[in-house]
């Protein structure tokens, strides 16, 4: 199936793909898998994504070892990641959601740094 | 209720003029008080002076997300009407940036929304602000002062 991946900021920057169609295998079935898939893609998304995030990995308690070298992946409520501006925030079909939502045919999956408005 | 995105400046008597008439279709006679806010940019940053700045934005989610605020807002406190503006491209020193406005029968809930909406702003709405001076520029980072404003309007819902 294919979904539309958008990338905004400093994830936009550092991958250097703004919006592209991703072709997801069938063992690709939440956002986490996808994350995995990207940061196989190139190092740069690797950068981006983060070295240590890892689907099964995130929760609210957070976890703070090992992420000088890479950005951390959040959910809308990670609150101890607070302050943490390497973080890493995702939406799909543009609502915030998290690793575990599923994904599906079409749909428009966004990657970006938490937000810096107002 | 209305959250608009734009590139271009906003009139801030024609917001309070619309918050006022949407305010007094809804309530006529028990609107008695509106309190609206306008951020303007500032000339310096942690590091020194800067021209300007540049906001990037998710097109159709940050209208979404604003909208959904400004709702939010409107059904927390009991707003006769609220309404939210904020600029994206490129804006420079002084320039008027964002705008928030909330109408209530009375004044502790307007003054509350306005806040709210502030600080629920700078969580939720997927805008992103690059600072930049004569020859560099650089993505402003996340305040911790602005995730604990916002985390504490979470908790208390």
């Amino acid at each position: 199936m294919n979904v539309t991946v958008k990338t905004f900021a400093q994830l936009r920057e550092i991958t250097q793909e703004g919006s592209f169609t991703l072709t997801l295998p069938d063992n690709i079935v939440t956002m986490g898998d996808v994350i995995t898939l990207l940061k196989s893609r190139s190092d740069k998304w690797a950068q981006a994504l983060g070295a240590n995030a890892d689907s099964e990995n995130t929760s609210e308690e957070g976890h703070e070892n090992g992420s000088e070298n890479g950005s951390k992946i959040v959910g809308k409520s990670a609150e101890t990641d607070a302050g943490n501006n390497s973080s890493v925030l995702m939406a799909r079909n543009q609502q915030l959601c998290d690793v575990n939502t599923h994904v599906e045919s079409g749909d428009e999956l966004a990657f970006f740094p938490p937000v810096t408005g107002g | 209720m209305f959250a608009l995105i734009g590139d271009a400046d906003f009139d801030q008597q024609w917001l309070y003029n619309r918050l006022r008439q949407e305010s007094s279709q809804k309530a006529k006679g028990n609107v008695g008080a509106i309190v609206t806010f306008t951020g303007l940019v500032r000339d310096n940053n942690v590091d020194g002076n800067i021209l300007g700045i540049e906001l990037e934005h998710y097109p159709g989610m940050t209208e979404q997300a604003l909208t959904d605020l400004v709702q939010q807002a409107i059904t927390r406190f009991s707003l006769t009407s609220a309404g939210a503006v904020h600029r994206v491209g490129r804006l420079y020193n002084d320039e008027q940036i964002v705008w928030v406005g909330a109408a209530a029968p009375h004044r502790a809930a307007a003054f509350e929304a306005a806040n709210f909406l502030m600080d629920m702003l700078k969580q939720s709405v997927p805008l992103w602000k690059k600072e930049f001076t004569r020859d560099d520029s650089r993505w402003v980072d996340v305040k911790a002062s602005d995730d604990k404003a916002a985390m504490a309007w979470l908790r208390e819902k």
